[in-house]
């Protein structure tokens, strides 16, 4: 049937296996991409003609917040999945993506934090970006909490489900009213209509480890996918099987 | 009589039944202000240049103290189980509810802030700009609070669960209703952003309900 | 029409009409001036309040900045290239505060000074090795760049 590849993501156990093997390439290739990236960046690439060295953490800030933004919306299209054709790997998904995003979202604020001190002379503004980024770390700490709190795990996806969706609708308004409330915060360097505001020299170790991000995280949301479908799929004889096997 | 009419009248004899339910959140609203100066001085100009925020807040989190188990009575004696049969969208039901709710629970609390309002000697303008800026803004903290009441239903030990989980999205609101009270503060124009901030209370009232009637169909019918 | 259908066209009808308000009322804000931002020439001109915090952005006038020796005041000029604002600070500086760079100050208007509480470098969104700046300003291409992004 043209439908298998779709369909076959309803089985926790064909996902499981295959999840293994992905991750391992997510694995290796995201290990490279940082391991160049990160030297390129730290060692190779020039130094900024105002900002010294102290830049160089965009080499770890800017991949990071464009993920913990990224998973947000990740997580929204596995709300309207889940929703929609009522799949329950699109649950796992969320549960996944909610505990990465918010380890991206903490290391964004942090790295961010970190950059500040040298460069606007402070830890924390209440600048625009750094208070949407609060607030989105909050969305996911919520996120966390609320799948915590009931007990049902299908209950618990739809009710997350549901506060993803709110929040993806309210996303762009917190953002914008924010942005209108405190902007401090330079505009984005990288675009993806138009020329970078930086050299190569600059941008290309940048590009090569946002990649590696992203890849790694794949990484880590596969894996703790592959150990949430475990979990839930405990009573099933496959896994009862996988782990005699152990 | 019309379901709406019996749910209204059901309405008024449960808060004629409870009205600790309705003086509750005012305790904690005027006890709240109470500690303000306080905290801070006693000094009048200092606390008529914050006092407006401070009492915005302080209505804030008594509106959400009391809307918190908006749906945990009804929830439990089997009321909103009926709802899901009568011959109505689900949806509506939840937007009276919330309606009633605002006109009993969160009204009252509005009509007290004047009072809190002179204690933390905030000028006349700016105590009109604030009280609009409530009676505006809190149609959609309720149906966004009503959300977080509905999404916790089934959970025994959410405890402040909902309101954690809603208070991210009040940012527009807080934001906007900030905005007037400076504006007031300095005498300048706020229709614009009273605009805004209406715009956002009828967007919320408008969609919100839908949402909530997810959430409660969610932790009535189980998995359907 | 049936009692059903006239419910559901109630309903869609209320859902549309208040969208739809909302949608004007949005329309409407917009097309007023809503910021709390201004520029030295907004402040030379009167057009913001005083006595009030607001914020004020442009670059710091070549030439202006004067430290006193004995304690950490300094007063310079903010400049949008039009007009100059007087602006005093009691504090640290950030590592980026020099003559030509931009700013945010945030403070109140006193007696035609701007009284700063807080002053924030705003480092712009160029990044580039300093011998491209070196170059630059020798081809007199960096004060262009600069002119050009204040806008």
């Amino acid at each position: 049937m043209s439908w298998r590849w779709f369909h076959q993501w309803g089985s926790p156990r064909w996902f499981y296996e295959r999840a293994g093997r992905w991750q391992l390439v997510c694995g290796w290739l995201a290990l490279i991409l940082l391991v160049v990236g990160s030297l390129w960046g730290l060692g190779f690439a020039p130094v900024d003609y105002q900002q010294g060295n102290s830049y160089r953490i965009i080499y770890l800030h800017v991949p990071v917040a464009f993920l913990a933004q990224a998973m947000y919306a990740a997580m929204a299209v596995c709300a309207v999945v889940l929703f929609v054709w009522k799949m329950k790997l699109a649950d796992v998904a969320m549960q996944a993506i909610a505990v990465t995003g918010l380890a991206f979202t903490v290391l964004s604020l942090v790295s961010g934090a970190v950059w500040g001190k040298p460069t606007w002379g402070t830890y924390w503004v209440w600048d625009a970006r750094l208070t949407s980024m609060l607030i989105l770390g909050f969305l996911y700490l919520g996120l966390i909490g609320l799948r915590a709190a009931i007990q049902d795990p299908d209950q618990a996806g739809k009710a997350c489900g549901i506060l993803v969706l709110v929040g993806v609708v309210n996303l762009p308004i917190i953002k914008y009213s924010v942005e209108w409330w405190n902007t401090l915060h330079q505009p984005a360097s990288l675009k993806l209509t138009e020329k970078p505001t930086m050299p190569a020299s600059m941008w290309m170790p940048l590009l090569v480890n946002i990649l590696g991000y992203y890849i790694a995280a794949a990484y880590l949301v596969l894996g703790s996918m592959r150990a949430i479908v475990i979990g839930r799929e405990r009573r099933a004889s496959w896994v009862k099987e996988l782990v005699g096997r152990a | 009589m019309s379901i709406e009419k019996r749910m209204l009248a059901r309405e008024l004899k449960l808060a004629a039944a409870r009205p600790g339910d309705i003086f509750k959140p005012m305790w904690f609203l005027m006890l709240v202000i109470s500690m303000v100066p306080l905290a801070l001085s006693p000094d009048s100009v200092l606390l008529a240049d914050i006092g407006s925020a401070m009492i915005w807040v302080a209505t804030l989190l008594a509106l959400l103290l009391n809307t918190e188990h908006l749906f945990q009575s009804d929830f439990s004696d089997g009321v909103l189980e009926q709802w899901l049969f009568l011959d109505r969208p689900l949806a509506w039901l939840v937007g009276l509810k919330l309606i009633v709710h605002w006109l009993f629970h969160v009204v009252p609390l509005i009509c007290i802030t004047p009072i809190a309002g002179l204690m933390l000697s905030v000028p006349t303008d700016v105590l009109i700009a604030l009280l609009m800026t409530l009676v505006v803004a809190t149609p959609a903290l309720t149906c966004f609070s009503g959300l977080g009441a509905a999404l916790t239903l089934g959970s025994s030990r959410s405890g402040i669960l909902g309101v954690l989980v809603m208070m991210p999205l009040f940012v527009p609101v807080v934001i906007l209703a900030a905005g007037v009270l400076i504006r007031a503060t300095d005498g300048s124009e706020i229709l614009p952003l009273m605009a805004l901030l209406g715009a956002f209370s009828l967007v919320a009232a408008t969609l919100v309900p839908i949402a909530v009637s997810a959430a409660i169909r969610l932790n009535i019918g189980g998995s359907n | 029409m049936n009692p059903k259908r006239k419910q559901r066209m109630l309903i869609i009808l209320g859902l549309v009409s208040g969208l739809g308000v909302a949608v004007g009322l949005v329309m409407y804000a917009l097309s007023q001036n809503i910021n709390l931002f201004f520029t030295p020439t907004q402040i030379a001109t009167g057009q913001a309040p005083s006595a009030q915090l607001i914020r004020v952005g442009g670059m710091v006038a070549d030439g202006t900045v004067d430290r006193d020796p004995q304690s950490l005041k300094v007063a310079f000029d903010v400049t949008d290239f039009d007009h100059q604002v007087r602006v005093t600070y009691e504090g640290i500086l950030p590592d980026l505060f020099r003559e030509g760079q931009g700013v945010v100050v945030q403070g109140r208007i006193n007696q035609g000074q701007f009284v700063a509480s807080e002053v924030l470098a705003k480092h712009d969104e160029n990044y580039m090795p300093p011998e491209v700046t070196e170059a630059l300003r020798q081809s007199g291409k960096l004060d262009q760049m600069k002119g050009g992004q204040q806008q």
